[in-house]
C-alpha cells in the first residue's frame, strides 16, 4: 500500500512490526525481501515518486573538510531524497569488495570488519539475483576469446571484474509494495526523532513530520534505520531526547569515519600499440535500453587494481583504474607527444609490424578506497532545516594514502605498459594538482561502522545498535572501510542479510 | 660542466659526436664519446637497431630531457648507458627499468632512464 503522509490525520500513530525509515537501496530492498512474511511492515520515505525540491533541499548543509574541490552544494547534490533514493540516478557499478577489504591490515589503522567475504558472499548472489546480473563467481565466457587478452598481466597487477547494471529499484519494486497487503509505504514522511525508552535500551517509537505541518508517531517491536550515510548519522546525533550524545553514541563513534571515494579522472591518459586490444578493460555492452543518453543498462569491464601482494608489500590501501577508451579526457597529443609515441614505438619493436600507427589511447579514471579517519565525520551544524532538525556539518578529511596509493597505481600501470611494450603513459599533474581536482564518488560511508567491540563500532555484525535492542542500521553507514568498488552492491548485499536476521528476531 | 654549457662551446673542441647514416638510412649507428681522455673507456658507439625509423622523434625526445636535466654530461650519459654492452643488454635494461621504478618524467611522459640516455645521446649526437 501507498500513503502520502500529507493526508495524515495530524497526531496520528503508526503501528507494524518493523519500521523501515528510508527507502533507498538499503530501505527498498529490506522491504520487499520480508513481502513476503506476515509481518506489517511501514516504511517512511521523506520524498514521493518524482523529484520536489523543497524535499530535496532538507539535505542542506555545511562543509567543513580539507578537500578544496568540495563545498556545500556537495550534500545536497550528492544525493537523491525520493522514493528508490539513489538508485534513481546511480551509474549501475557492482562489485563486491575485496577478501582483503574486510581483512584487519596493520597499514590501515581502524581497518577490519567483523565478518568476512566469505560470510557474505551467499548475500552477494542475492544481491546478483535482485539486480538480474551473473554473480561473481566465475568471470565471464567471452573473456577466454583471445580478443580479450588480459594485456596488463603481470606480478605487480591484479584485474577487478565490475558489472553495470543499470537498475531503479524503486521504480522496480513500486507496483510489489502498490499491491502488498502487509507492507505500507509512506511518503512525504521524514522521521525527525529517533526516541528511546527511558532506560536508553531500545527505541520507544520515531517522530515523524511532513513539510506541510503534519505530526506522526511510529511504534514498532523493530526499527531499521536506513536513510544514508550521512542522514542516518545526523538522526542518530540529533536524538537527544533520552541521551544527550544521542542514539548509540556512547563511544562518540556516531558520524565519525565519513568515508567517500576519492576519485581522479585527469591523471593522464595510456597509449598502447593499436595492434594490441584493449576490448577486455573496455565496457561490453550486454543489453542497452532506451534510456537518456542511450546509457548501456547492461554490461561489464574489467578495472585494473595492483595484487594483493602488491597492496601488501606497498602498504596501499584499495584502488582500481578503469580504462576508458575513445575518450577525449586529457587532450590530445600535441607534437612533443607525437615524437615520445613514435620513439617508443622504435623502442619497443613497433616500427618493425610495418611502421608507426598512431597509438590507441585510454583515458585512466582512479578510485580509491577512502581510510578510515576518526577526524572526518557528520557533526550537527548550528543551523536547523525546516522540520527543525539541525541541518550536518560534513567534515569529510582526506589524508596522505588515498592519493598515494592512485599515484602508485598509475606508475605501476605506466611501468607495466613499457615493460610489456604495450605503450606509454603521460602523468602530467602533480600531486598537489591532485588534491584540488579531487572527485568523489557520491558514496557515504562509515558513519555508523559495525564492529563487535561496542567502543569500535556504532553496530555489531548483525547491523544492530550496540545498547539498543531494536534498532538496526541498514545501508553504507555501516562500512567499516570502503575498499575502492562502488557500495551499492554491498549495500544491497547487507541488507539482504540483515533481512534474514530481522525474519529470526520478528519471529 | 653541463650539456648546456658545452652546446655553447665548440661541439668539435669539446664533443666528438656523429650520427653515422650507412646505406642511406637502412642501417644506423650513433657514435658518441668524450674529450675527457680519462672517460674515454666508455665512450664507445651506440649502435642502434636498423629497423628503427624515428630516428628524429628519438633525438626530439633527447633535446627535451638534456633541457630537464643540463647537469648530465655526455660523460655522465655514455657512462651510465655503457653502450659496450650492445643494444639488446640496454632493451632488457629499460624493459627491467620499468619494472622497478627506475625511471623519469619528461613532459609528464614515464619513460625508462634509459631510454631517456638513448634519446638524450642520439640529440648530443646530431
Amino acid at each position: 500500500m501507498l500513503v502520502d503522509a500529507d493526508d495524515w490525520r495530524d497526531g496520528t500513530t503508526i503501528s507494524a512490526d518493523l519500521c523501515i525509515l528510508g527507502a533507498g537501496a538499503a530501505g527498498v530492498t529490506l522491504a520487499h525481501s520480508l513481502r513476503d512474511t506476515t509481518h506489517s511492515i511501514a516504511v517512511f520515505e521523506s520524498g514521493a515518486i518524482t523529484t520536489e525540491a523543497p524535499t530535496q533541499a532538507l539535505y542542506a548543509g555545511t562543509y567543513s573538510g580539507n578537500i578544496p574541490s568540495v563545498n556545500a552544494s556537495y550534500l545536497s547534490g550528492s544525493r537523491i531524497r525520493m522514493f528508490g533514493g539513489s538508485t534513481n540516478l546511480w551509474g549501475g557499478y557492482c562489485r563486491p569488495l575485496d577478501p582483503l577489504d574486510f581483512t584487519e591490515r596493520e597499514w590501515v589503522p581502524d581497518s577490519g570488519w567483523p565478518i568476512s567475504r566469505t560470510d557474505l558472499d551467499p548475500f552477494y548472489r542475492a544481491a546478483s539475483a535482485e539486480l538480474g546480473i551473473p554473480t561473481f563467481d566465475a568471470p565471464p565466457e567471452y573473456l577466454a576469446d583471445p580478443k580479450y587478452a588480459a594485456l596488463f598481466a603481470s606480478e605487480s597487477l591484479g584485474e577487478r571484474l565490475y558489472q553495470f547494471r543499470y537498475v531503479n529499484l524503486g521504480t522496480r519494486h513500486l507496483d510489489d509494495f502498490k499491491a502488498s497487503k502487509k507492507t505500507t509505504v509512506y511518503l512525504h514522511a521524514n522521521a525527525v526523532d529517533l526516541a528511546l525508552n527511558p532506560a536508553g535500551s531500545a527505541i520507544d517509537h520515531v517522530a515523524l513530520a511532513t513539510l506541510s505541518g503534519k505530526r506522526a508517531t511510529a511504534r514498532a517491536k523493530l526499527f531499521v534505520l536506513a536513510t544514508g550515510g550521512i542522514e542516518n548519522a545526523r538522526l542518530l546525533l540529533a536524538s537527544r531526547g533520552v541521551n544527550p550524545k544521542g542514539v548509540g553514541n556512547d563511544a562518540d563513534l556516531v558520524g565519525r569515519y565519513f568515508m567517500e571515494h576519492p576519485c581522479i579522472a585527469n591523471l593522464g591518459p595510456l597509449f598502447v600499440w593499436k595492434r594490441l586490444s584493449l576490448s577486455r578493460y573496455d565496457v561490453k555492452v550486454v543489453d542497452r535500453e532506451a534510456l537518456p543518453g542511450s546509457a548501456p543498462t547492461m554490461g561489464t569491464a574489467m578495472f585494473i587494481a595492483p595484487s594483493d601482494a602488491t597492496l601488501r608489500a606497498r602498504k596501499l590501501v584499495s584502488v582500481t583504474a578503469q580504462l576508458s577508451l575513445g575518450s577525449t579526457l586529457n587532450g590530445g597529443l600535441n607534437e612533443f607527444d607525437h615524437s615520445v609515441m613514435r620513439a617508443a614505438a622504435d623502442l619497443d619493436g613497433e616500427t618493425a609490424h610495418g611502421g608507426f600507427v598512431e597509438p590507441e589511447r585510454a583515458a585512466l579514471a582512479f578510485t580509491s578506497e577512502n581510510a578510515p579517519n576518526r577526524e572526518s565525520r557528520v557533526k550537527l551544524g548550528t543551523e536547523l532545516d525546516p522540520l527543525g532538525v539541525p541541518k550536518p556539518d560534513l567534515d569529510w578529511r582526506l589524508g596522505n594514502q588515498e592519493l598515494e596509493a592512485i599515484l602508485a597505481l598509475a606508475e605501476m600501470l605506466a611501468g607495466v605498459a613499457g615493460n610489456l611494450r604495450l605503450g606509454r603513459a603521460r602523468l602530467t599533474p602533480t600531486r598537489d594538482d591532485l588534491l584540488h581536482s579531487v572527485g568523489w564518488g557520491n558514496h557515504h560511508m562509515g558513519t555508523t561502522r559495525m564492529s563487535s567491540d561496542p567502543k569500535r563500532g556504532v553496530v555489531d555484525a548483525n547491523c544492530q545498535v550496540h545498547g539498543v535492542g531494536n534498532l538496526f542500521v541498514a545501508g553504507s553507514s555501516v562500512f567499516p572501510t570502503s575498499g575502492a568498488a562502488n557500495p551499492t552492491y554491498t549495500i544491497l548485499a547487507l541488507a539482504l542479510r540483515l533481512s534474514e536476521h530481522l525474519r529470526g528476531r520478528l519471529s | 660542466m653541463t650539456i648546456r654549457e658545452r652546446r655553447r662551446l665548440s661541439r668539435r673542441e669539446l664533443v666528438v659526436a656523429a650520427v653515422t647514416i650507412v646505406g642511406g638510412g637502412v642501417a644506423l649507428r650513433i657514435v658518441a664519446c668524450a674529450r675527457d681522455e680519462s672517460k674515454a673507456g666508455h665512450a664507445t658507439a651506440l649502435t642502434l637497431p636498423t629497423a628503427f625509423t624515428e630516428i628524429e622523434s628519438l633525438r626530439e625526445v633527447g633535446r627535451k630531457y638534456c633541457d630537464l636535466h643540463p647537469e648530465e654530461t655526455l660523460d655522465d650519459l655514455l657512462a651510465k648507458l655503457q653502450p659496450k654492452r650492445g643494444y639488446a643488454a640496454l632493451d632488457a635494461e629499460i624493459r627491467k627499468q620499468f619494472l622497478t621504478g627506475d625511471v623519469v618524467r619528461v613532459s609528464g611522459w614515464v619513460l625508462a632512464s634509459t631510454e631517456a640516455r638513448i634519446a638524450a645521446v642520439v640529440a648530443l649526437g646530431g
